[in-house]
């Protein structure tokens, strides 16, 4: 946990001391906002999504989250912060964001960017929003700077499956699989037929075994079963960690994302 | 055709479905596939033989209790569900995963086994001046009820999305990714929960007849209620543990088998489990067998296959089969 | 052989439904057990067959207290008939015939035989097969005597047997009681109907309020000023051809 925490907290290297603002300034209202917003501008952030300061769901160091005033993402409570900017997701409820509109708040929504391109475009709309243009460009600087970094020196492409959770694994067009693919490894999914992430049993894993298998949860029983298996098959298949809070969201998470695909290709390689 | 030789084909069909569940997956693995160093052997060993010893005790598990309680509750249409055990097991295992409870795996069984164990307590505990059986329908029922608002209630206050899509698919009941170390786990209870399921036979039969009769016939009917809430807690507290919710079959096999094995009670258990096991081996043969990159959760597809069949008898048989 | 209830009370949920009742039994005789609705006539049966444990007073068979007796053996000795016909199952005749034989620890044969014999007693073998479910009501009070006379018990205790059966089926079931009686099998049977009392009592044990109201042969008990007394009604007595006095209720009376 402890070099992640610091890989993201690199990613957020840039902000100044962090001084929550009391009322008025920007409520984020989902982590990954929450996390944008803090690299961003952190003065002007009076609140951030509860999901935050929880390990399993953050995206942002636990100490830094702890800052800041935190909501359940309740029209109530964030009304009642007079909020000069609300930002919210394409996951929030939409009776949440009618009465967000009745109350005469301003609201930016925010999806999940699918893939790099698309993630610079948001990181560039937030900073004018919020007033701080120049941030963002230093944030897309800092990303620029790990796409390259990370790309491969040869053509080697290892087939790599990413699972997201016990079964689920990564899959379809999205930021996860561009970044697989800019990291030089190989997209296995398409070997099962999954159009978009979905199930891949131990079964189908082991008929068609891929270079590399990423998991958040090496140890889990799933995973460990799964090991047994290939092993069993006679497959040498490589095995690494890849935590779920690298998997959630765009903008700053891409940096150490980019940086942990990296690190892994070139010990599979190796 | 008499009862040794329905029964001897019953076996001949579960043993084939089992060869089938073998065989039968997204890979087809035909028999030479075990000899030789193929590598698919792994597949066979440590998924399949695994995944359909699981099936074949979960469905014993689940067919015996349904033919022990519509014995029991004299009422063709209780299933396990109705004692509020498999309720109270899901929730233990959704409170494990929710809260982060227990190491992993064992944890999540212990407290599934914790849940069931709650309810048989309870169960015991509420019906134990109970004259009828209404008293234990009732009590099953408001368990069942209070463990299904607790579970929504757990899923709702998560505290990450990742725990909720696991909860929410745990529920849906799958033998998909078992092995051998969830054989080891669920075997001992669901065996002891079948075996003393396997002794209520004669005090069904005389509940037959009424309370009072079957009591004059010698019944201790306070040691068949015994009996029959740890019979049925252990083994579908066990299964449910293990594979999540699974409905439908305790239900579904009796039924299908009254007409062929007759309608006394203890006569019915032994073919229930066979039953209940070739049931189960089919549907997660079905489960795998369907295209897709993933599997069809068992639990759903056990409820797709079970609820047209029972309309479809219930159609076809009218108001007859229920006397 | 005689079946004794010593100074009996029982009670059901907080409410005394008999108080103080003694009465013996006979075997090889039929005791009728009349009274009003709630005298307590069925749980005073309940309780010789060993369904209810009395709050005082003692129930022996030869002197040997049938609370003591073991589960298996009191079930073997006495054979209780309970009022509802209800079979949960529809199963064959001769299953529900032969669930009789559960306290018995005998081998298949012997409990064949007890069970056609049982049949044939009752003349229900021509449906052994038949579901009981299909049976009109009368072929299956039958074959439910049958399930309790395939146990082989000393004792035969029916409550109501003759509810909802028509006239010839009452008679003929009367009929196969009285012949059980001739065996030597002690049999109570709890009836309403006044007449077919009268008809085939050996004793009668009239209760009223859950107490012993009278008891004693039926040209003792079913006198006007008893009937009077115990069900508030006015009865005309007619004799029959056996010279027995038939009770018949003709009015209500004044007093209740």
């Amino acid at each position: 946990m402890k070099p992640l925490i610091a890989l993201i907290a690199l990613g957020l290297a840039g902000c100044a001391s962090a001084q929550p603002a009391t009322t008025g300034g920007i409520v984020s209202t989902n982590p990954c906002s929450d996390q944008l917003l803090l690299a961003l501008a952190p003065d002007k952030v009076t609140a951030i999504s509860h999901y935050s300061q929880e390990s399993g769901a953050t995206s942002i160091p636990l100490g830094l989250a702890r800052h800041y005033r935190a909501t359940a993402e309740t029209a109530e409570e964030v009304i009642a912060l007079k909020p000069d900017l609300v930002v919210a997701s394409s996951f929030t409820s939409k009776t949440t964001l009618a009465a967000y509109r009745r109350a005469g708040l301003k609201v930016l929504t925010l999806d999940s960017p699918t893939n790099v391109a698309a993630s610079r475009d948001q990181i560039r709309s937030v900073a004018a929003a919020v007033g701080e243009p120049a941030a963002g460009e230093r944030l897309i600087a800092r990303i620029d700077r790990a796409v390259t970094d990370s790309a491969p020196r040869d053509g080697r492409r290892p087939a790599t499956l990413l699972y997201i959770s016990d079964s689920f694994a990564n899959a379809g067009p999205s930021l996860l699989t561009e970044m697989v693919e800019l990291a030089g490894l190989g997209d296995a999914s398409k070997d099962f037929g999954l159009a978009f992430s979905g199930n891949v049993p131990i079964e189908s894993v082991v008929a068609h075994p891929p270079r590399i298998v990423l998991d958040p949860d090496p140890d889990g029983r799933t995973a460990s079963l799964r090991r047994r298996v290939l092993g069993m098959a006679g497959y040498q298949v490589i095995e690494a960690r890849f935590p779920r809070q690298l998997v959630n969201c765009g903008g700053p998470t891409i940096i150490p994302a980019l940086r942990a695909l990296a690190a892994i290709r070139s010990r599979a390689l190796s | 055709m008499n009862r040794v030789v329905r029964l001897g084909l019953l076996i001949l069909l579960t043993a084939a479905l089992f060869a089938l569940s073998l065989m039968a997956g997204k890979q087809w693995i035909p028999f030479d596939a075990w000899f030789g160093h193929d590598p698919r052997w792994a597949i066979i060993a440590e998924l399949r033989i695994p995944r359909a010893v699981l099936g074949v005790l979960l469905g014993a598990a689940l067919g015996l209790s349904g033919a022990v309680l519509q014995g029991y509750l004299r009422n063709p249409l209780a299933d396990p569900t109705v004692i509020g055990v498999s309720s109270c097991a899901a929730l233990g295992a959704v409170a494990s995963i929710v809260l982060g409870f227990g190491a992993g795996w064992l944890g999540q069984f212990g407290w599934a086994m914790a849940g069931a164990g709650g309810a048989m307590a309870l169960l015991a505990m509420l019906t134990a001046r109970a004259e009828t059986p209404v008293v234990f329908v009732l009590a099953g029922t408001v368990l069942a009820s209070l463990a299904g608002a607790l579970t929504a209630f757990l899923i709702s206050i998560a505290p990450n999305p990742y725990a909720i899509a696991e909860a929410i698919d745990w529920l849906m009941g799958a033998l998909t990714d078992r092995g051998p170390d969830d054989v080891l786990m669920a075997a001992p209870f669901i065996g002891a929960g079948m075996l003393v399921m396997l002794f209520t036979g004669p005090g069904l039969d005389a509940l037959a007849l009424g309370e009072d009769a079957a009591r004059s016939l010698g019944a201790n009917l306070g040691r068949l209620r015994w009996q029959v809430v740890i019979g049925t807690g252990l083994a579908v507290g066990a299964g449910v543990a293990v594979t999540g919710v699974v409905g439908f079959v305790g239900l579904v096999v009796p039924h299908l088998l009254r007409p062929v094995f007759g309608a006394k009670p203890s006569a019915l258990l032994v073919p229930s489990a066979l039953g209940g096991a070739a049931l189960t081996l089919a549907a997660d043969s079905l489960c795998r067998l369907v295209p897709g990159a993933g599997e069809v959760r068992l639990g759903v597809a056990m409820a797709l296959i079970g609820a047209p069949f029972f309309l479809a008898l219930l159609f076809r048989e009218g108001a007859r089969q229920w006397r | 052989m005689a079946l004794t209830l010593d100074r009996v009370t029982l009670d059901l949920r907080g409410r005394r439904v008999l108080a103080d009742a003694s009465a013996t039994f006979a075997a090889g005789r039929i005791t009728v057990i009349l009274g009003p609705n709630g005298a307590g006539k069925t749980s005073l049966l309940r309780a010789a067959a060993g369904l209810i444990v009395p709050s005082a007073g003692k129930i022996a068979i030869d002197g040997r207290a049938i609370a003591a007796m073991r589960r298996d053996d009191r079930a073997r000795t006495i054979g209780y008939l309970p009022q509802s016909g209800d079979v949960a199952w529809n199963m064959p005749a001769r299953d529900v015939v032969a669930l009789g034989r559960l306290p018995h620890r005998a081998g298949v044969a012997e409990d064949i035989a007890a069970v056609l014999s049982a049949m044939a007693a009752t003349d229900t073998e021509q449906f052994a097969e038949r579901r009981v479910g299909e049976l009109s009501g009368g072929e299956r009070a039958r074959v439910l005597l049958a399930r309790v006379l395939a146990g082989e018990p000393q004792w035969l205790l029916a409550d109501e047997p003759l509810a909802s059966l028509d006239p010839a089926h009452q008679l003929d079931l009367l009929d196969r009681l009285r012949g059980q009686a001739a065996r030597g099998v002690g049999v109570v049977v709890v009836l309403h109907d006044l007449v077919q009392a009268a008809r085939v009592a050996d004793e009668i044990l009239l209760l009223r309020d859950g107490r012993v109201f009278a008891f004693g042969p039926p040209d003792e008990v079913l006198t006007q000023q008893h009937l009077r007394d115990a069900f508030g009604v006015d009865v005309l007595l007619f004799a029959d051809a056996q010279g027995r006095m038939l009770p018949v209720p003709a009015d209500r009376s004044g007093s209740a």
